[in-house]
């Protein structure tokens, strides 16, 4: 199943069987499968244990699986991370090429022994400090294994390494954030985006906030978000996919457009609006993404009933 | 340090293909009349554009200070050789994404330059950002050719497709225009670019909101932007002026 539909990744622990035995009723796009923050150090052992296992649980109702690993433990972490269906390895507090570059030999080394296609699995350098803003172009580039770009903003640690106040009513990490963007869009690549809203609370699991968060996404046509509650997964898969009558509008942007250039014209109206290039590229954009969210909406379909059926069989 | 009156805040887009509406720009009064070959000429009049541009290059030269001509991305180097006549203050570079590309189109201006008699270096060239490429390479592309002398953004909003957020500005914008002006600024270049704010999609520019979106361009420290209608050159010339 293709990755590219990720409107809400979720982070889940490991080490805890009610999340784990749970994931796959919820409805995600993506979990991740998490190793880092969310696992204490004496736990670290027992949780890298748990993800081979994690990752069929997780994944039954359709959703992708990301692993995310640690820092400092990268060696130690990517032997029980790679394994078939994983599509991605989330690499936190990422600072440079050569710790891109080390990542990838030793996922490709993984690929090749556990019969995984080379350079299938996706690397995701997450961005957490200064230093690595600083040096998205060359992180990006580093080696030719499929990357996606992830943060710049948000995150808890981010804030730390500015010394910034998380929680402000102002965005406090709009620099960062544009800077890492612009490095992943000049090179094409697909990134997590984030939209400042504010939330002075501090609270992270409130469903009308995560209403306001896909609702604001959309407006700003980013298609990814990451989620750190259950509470979040519902409105952000179905706020991020196109509405119907945004596929309506796109489908007659489409159609005028084709109109105008089989008549050699290129600028034309349709109900008072001006239907051009950029619109036609815009109602493109639309569309396409529709038919992404749908065949995932499908294959998760597809697989919850499978996964229901079994469970009422045992 | 002295105030120079900004003579180039509003450059007129003109249909190259429609010799009439080009003619009529004296109306309007706007600083600069551009001569497009490109988003404003359906396909179907390219070609006409294109083998009309040397004889209108001159008629309007003679009457507006600085005539430019805007020229395709992907047909840049016939545009160029269509528009190099006796009369062009300078070439519109819209999406320049590579050094390369600017040094390249410099040159071919020179050859030209050369071959028909014109003042050598004397026609400039305006780079405006469309993509995150060009983005990136701002100050790169600026420093590409000698002939560069002004750094714009255009309707970014459409070209690089940034939605609008909740603070009631484009996603990104903000800090792209100021990537630009830095761009511009440290190498001594006209930043051009108006501060444009979301409204309905497919909306035209009215004159309230053109206004709106010059005095703020200004107040980033832009001084100057393109107009796509006539309506719009009195608003820019008031909102920079």
């Amino acid at each position: 199943m293709n990755n590219r539909v990720a409107r809400c990744s979720m982070f889940v622990t490991p080490t805890n069987p009610r999340f784990i035995d749970k994931a796959w009723t919820r409805g995600g796009d993506v979990y991740i499968l998490d190793i880092e923050d969310s696992i204490a150090p004496a736990e670290k052992e027992r949780c890298r244990s748990l993800i081979r296992e994690s990752i069929q649980k997780a994944s039954k109702g359709g959703a992708s699986i990301y692993v995310r690993i640690n820092k400092p433990f990268v060696d130690a972490d990517l032997p029980y991370a790679v394994w078939p269906g994983v599509a991605r390895i989330m690499r936190p507090k990422t600072e440079s090429a050569a710790e891109m570059q080390h990542a990838h030999e030793i996922i490709s080394r993984l690929e090749k022994e556990r019969g995984i296609p080379e350079g299938e699995i996706e690397l995701s350098p997450m961005i957490e400090s200064a230093l690595g803003a600083v040096n998205i172009h060359e992180i990006l580039t580093a080696n030719p294994r499929k990357i996606w770009s992830q943060g710049g903003g948000g995150g808890y640690d981010m804030a730390v390494n500015l010394g910034i106040e998380m929680f402000a009513d102002f965005d406090q990490y709009a620099f960062p954030v544009a800077y890492v963007a612009l490095g992943a869009m000049s090179l094409g690549i697909e990134a997590t985006g984030g939209v400042f809203v504010p939330n002075p609370s501090g609270r992270v699991d409130q469903s009308d906030q995560a209403v306001k968060q896909a609702e604001a996404l959309h407006a700003a046509g980013i298609h990814h978000a990451g989620a750190l509650h259950p509470a979040f997964i519902q409105p952000l898969v179905s706020g991020l996919a196109p509405t119907e009558d945004e596929i309506t509008w796109a489908n007659r942007v489409v159609e005028e457009y084709d109109r105008l250039a089989d008549a050699g014209e290129s600028i034309g109206t349709l109900d008072g609006k001006v239907i051009d290039k950029y619109e036609y590229e815009f109602a493109r954009g639309t569309l396409d993404w529709a038919a992404a969210c749908a065949a995932k909406d499908r294959y998760k379909a597809r697989a919850l009933a499978r996964a229901q059926a079994a469970n009422v069989s045992r | 340090m002295t105030q120079i009156t900004n003579p180039k805040r509003s450059w007129m887009i003109l249909p190259a293909h429609d010799p009439e509406a080009v003619m009529r720009c004296q109306e309007f009064k706007p600083d600069v009349a551009v001569l497009d070959l490109e988003y404003s000429v359906p396909p179907k009049s390219r070609e006409l554009a294109r083998s009309g541009l040397a004889a209108l290059v001159g008629k309007v030269g003679e009457s507006q200070a600085g005539v430019f001509v805007r020229v395709k991305r992907d047909t840049r180097w016939a545009d160029v050789r269509a528009a190099m006549y006796r009369g062009i203050k300078g070439i519109v570079f819209p999406g320049p994404e590579e050094f390369g590309e600017v040094t390249e189109l410099g040159e071919l201006i020179t050859a030209l330059e050369k071959e028909r008699g014109l003042e050598p270096g004397a026609t400039e060239l305006v780079l405006m950002l469309e993509s995150a490429r060009g983005f990136w390479n701002a100050a790169s592309l600026a420093k590409a050719s000698l002939r560069v002398t002004a750094l714009g953004v255009g309707r970014i909003d459409l070209t690089m497709q940034l939605g609008p957020v909740p603070q009631g500005e484009f996603r990104l914008y903000r800090f792209l225009m100021t990537r630009a002006l830095i761009a511009a600024r440290m190498l001594g270049k006209q930043p051009l670019g108006a501060y444009w704010r979301p409204g309905s999609r497919g909306g035209v520019a009215s004159k309230e909101s053109t206004a709106k979106a010059a005095r703020e361009g200004r107040l980033m420290g832009f001084t100057g932007c393109f107009c796509a209608t006539p309506e719009q050159v009195a608003a820019v010339n008031e909102g920079f002026g």
